[in-house]
């Protein structure tokens, strides 16, 4: 009995920090990811756009189509943040599973139900 | 006279049963329902699916509207099909927000891209050449997700 309390509370203190471990290295990867894309969608947008207005000073394609062309890169990005947003998620729902695995991992191998 | 064993103390017992309840409370909150919906193989087929024939749709858009008409019809029942599909599963907000954007023929994909041929009968080439590229890279957005979502990693 002695020997389980014991255990128990060192299972707890153990736990915690190698928690806090996971986070804070699976967390700097998800900012990282993000501000990636929002600097590709900053690229994109400059270099598409100046393409268009290059085929629509030849008059390659008119001016509604430049305009429409401009607002459905907006609405990509939208589509694009969307993606990127849902995948975070993804990987919050991996993180979570992970800490389950390894709480149960250590409960069965310290066995505090002995 | 017995000395007291101090690990009976009273303080101890409450400090071990706080810690457990902390343990129990970690576990209570990582077993929560995931945040996001799982892969569906049904919703990754059905978007590629719709991004080969609406690009190959998209290619006709140089020849009158009356010529496709009913194959646009044919094609925005499928698109709306897709984006009732996505509702209707649970934590998929993303996915279906996505839909609801490409369908949508107010804004300037897809839905918006048929609804142009329409009001303006054909479209010129560069034009199409532009907007497919647009539309195909919405499709691999929406495709993306999906294939990103836990149980996907076989289509990625």
């Amino acid at each position: 009995m002695l020997g389980n309390i014991n255990t128990t509370t060192s299972l707890v203190d153990d736990f915690i920090p190698q928690f806090l471990n996971y986070l804070k290295k699976s967390l700097p990867g998800l900012q990282h990811d993000l501000l990636e894309h929002a600097g590709r969608i900053v690229k994109d947008h400059a270099s598409s756009v100046q393409k268009w207005i290059a085929q629509s000073s030849t008059g390659e394609i008119s001016v509604s189509d430049l305009r429409w062309l401009v607002q459905s890169q907006m609405d990509l990005s939208s589509l694009n943040t969307l993606k990127e947003t849902g995948l975070s998620l993804v990987k919050l729902d991996e993180l979570r599973q992970a800490m389950v695995s390894s709480l149960v991992t250590t409960i069965f191998k310290v066995n505090i139900f002995r | 006279m017995t000395s007291l064993n101090p690990s009976f103390h009273p303080r101890n017992h409450v400090k071990i049963f706080s810690r457990v309840l902390l343990l129990a409370t970690c576990l209570l909150f990582v077993s929560c329902s995931p945040a996001i919906a799982p892969f569906s193989h049904a919703a990754y087929e059905l978007a590629v699916d719709l991004k080969v024939d609406s690009l190959r749709l998209m290619d006709s858009a140089e020849l009158p509207y009356s010529e496709s008409k009913k194959k646009v019809g044919n094609l925005q029942v499928r698109m709306q099909k897709a984006f009732e599909f996505a509702l209707g599963r649970p934590k998929n907000s993303y996915s279906t927000e996505q839909w609801r954007i490409m369908n949508d023929s107010e804004r300037h994909l897809l839905g918006g891209f048929l609804r142009r041929w329409e009001e303006e009968s054909s479209l010129s080439r560069s034009f199409i050449v532009e907007a497919k590229t647009i539309v195909a890279h919405s499709f691999d957005a929406i495709i993306g997700l999906e294939s990103g979502k836990i149980g996907g990693a076989d289509v990625r």
